[in-house]
């Protein structure tokens, strides 16, 4: 309990400082726990108006507009919403590299500025966002299946243990025990390893670099060294004595929160629209507390963000409290191969294209558009592939190939504003 | 064109973005190889369901139906014999 008040009073303090401004602020409401925990303090400690903030998707696995109206309802706040389609995605994407300036291999930046975009133009410069709080205090899918496969690796042979991965993914069907021996054999990779600093980011790091297979030979002769060993160079010597979980926050927070989410999928969706972003979990007193909190405590059994759940009993409404928690993503493939897709794409992917930027095996590209267009490619590893080789060859044609087009002129900005005139040029 | 080519092609165009054949063995573990994961294996039970005209039913969905070229020729044999 004591843990509870002290993580509470450093939350409001946290959130009370940043609302500090010359100019209002206000609240992105993703209808998670983490931006409803921030709109709750503002509601009862701050001494602003509850001003927030929401996307949503027109595809119902992604959206989270029932959340959002829940918590608008609950805490009577003054909201705009802004809705993003699939064509929005294609619509925005070229302009969303130019923000990035590199290459990247998920969507769900570019719904992050049209919502900047709506705050902008609601005359609001600063928001508060609940960038942080997975990391810091023990959110993550990945943190509970590191959890799982550590319990299961004491115990190799149980046939009782991996069953815990289904809990993973309530909404899969996964109580026919076919299914588990895909799971089983999936996550079992790098089980006889428990104590590799790394454990728990293997499978993701495994799964991400399938996408290097599409790489031209020129590519992968220049690329030779292992990034896994460049990390671990630059992990701390006391790492090898951490609780396996702290590891996982640690690695998550240094390579994923750091290099994308704060950064691509953040600050620069933020200030492509000159909007301000204060993030009160990612607080210094916030994070060092939580780093001596025990890791049973941040993540009870498989109960992610307990303290934070339990220390918010008294603000929020049950409903929100004990949600399952949804990852923020944004559609990948559909969004530029449902209809017809953009000129651009059909350009940058042309065989000639990929043949003269020269990253990428072309007849490699050629087969997984035509799997695309297929309809068959559903997997995560393929939305990936695509979205990585798609940007690549945005950001080489905007800052390689338009170098001098894009920065010396002075109408490069205005001309990409309508995408498809910087690709023609 | 045997069933085996038939899904060698298959996978080798749609997991490994090929068509060098050396890429593929017909006893390659595609769990082992990574060839194919957790939701790929759902591509590959449309793909049979679409080309050979019969349900994959629940209890099939086994490595030892659907892990290697040689196991899913076998499976889809066998299935072919007993209608």
């Amino acid at each position: 309990m004591a843990h509870d008040n002290s993580l509470i009073n450093l939350l409001i303090d946290a959130t009370k400082i940043r609302l500090r401004s010359d100019v209002p602020v206000g609240a992105y409401l993703s209808g998670g726990l983490d931006s409803s925990v921030l709109v709750a303090l503002i509601h009862h400690y701050g001494d602003v108006p509850l001003r927030t903030f929401s996307i949503g998707f027109d595809d119902e696995s992604l959206d989270e507009s029932h959340f959002q109206k829940l918590m608008i309802r609950h805490m009577k706040t003054e909201h705009s919403h802004v809705q993003c389609f699939r064509q929005s995605i294609a619509d925005n994407f070229i302009k969303t590299i130019w923000n990035t300036e590199m290459p990247i291999l998920r969507t769900a930046p570019v719904p992050m500025s049209l919502l900047s975009g709506l705050v902008r133009e609601q005359g609001y410069k600063v928001v508060l966002t609940g960038e942080g709080s997975d990391e810091v205090l023990g959110g993550y899918d990945i943190f509970k299946e590191a959890k799982i496969r550590q319990f299961w690796a004491k115990n190799q042979n149980s046939t009782l243990r991996p069953t815990l991965l289904k809990r993973l993914y309530p909404y899969l069907d996964l109580t026919k025990t076919q299914t588990l021996t895909y799971l089983k054999k999936f996550f079992g990779e790098g089980l006889e390893h428990p104590n590799l600093l790394y454990f728990s980011h293997i499978l993701r790091w495994s799964t991400t670099a399938k996408c290097k297979e599409f790489f031209s030979t020129d590519l992968k002769n220049k690329v030779t060294e292992e990034v896994i060993e460049v990390m671990l160079q630059h992990f701390p010597k006391e790492m090898i004595d951490w609780h396996f979980f702290n590891r996982a926050q640690y690695l998550e927070a240094k390579s994923l929160m750091g290099g994308y989410l704060l950064s691509s999928q953040g600050d620069r969706m933020l200030m492509s629209n000159s909007v301000e972003g204060r993030f009160p979990f990612l607080d210094h007193r916030v994070i060092e507390f939580a780093n001596k909190v025990h890791p049973n405590i941040k993540m009870k059994v498989l109960n992610e963000k307990y303290l934070l759940k339990r220390a918010m009993k008294q603000y929020l409404p049950e409903s929100i409290l004990n949600r399952s928690k949804q990852p923020y993503r944004a559609p990948d493939i559909p969004s530029f191969f449902e209809r017809k897709s953009p000129e651009y794409i059909e350009e940058l992917l042309s065989e000639n294209m990929i043949r003269k930027y020269n990253y990428f095996d072309s007849s490699k590209v050629n087969l997984l558009c035509k799997k695309i267009r297929h309809g068959r490619a559903i997997g995560y590893k393929d939305n990936m592939a695509l979205v990585g080789i798609l940007s690549t060859q945005i950001w080489h044609h905007l800052f390689i190939e338009n170098y001098r087009a894009n920065f010396l002129s002075l109408q490069a900005q205005e001309s990409l504003s309508s995408g498809m005139n910087v690709v023609g040029a | 064109m045997t069933i085996e080519k038939q899904l060698r092609d298959y996978i080798l165009e749609n997991f490994l973005f090929t068509d060098d054949q050396s890429a593929l063995n017909n006893d390659d573990s595609f769990l082992d190889k990574g060839i194919i994961d957790s939701t790929g294996i759902l591509e590959v039970i449309y793909f049979i369901e679409e080309e050979f005209a019969f349900k994959v039913g629940d209890e099939e969905m086994i490595p030892e139906n659907l892990d290697s070229v040689n196991n899913i020729v076998n499976f889809i044999q066998q299935k072919q014999n007993a209608i």
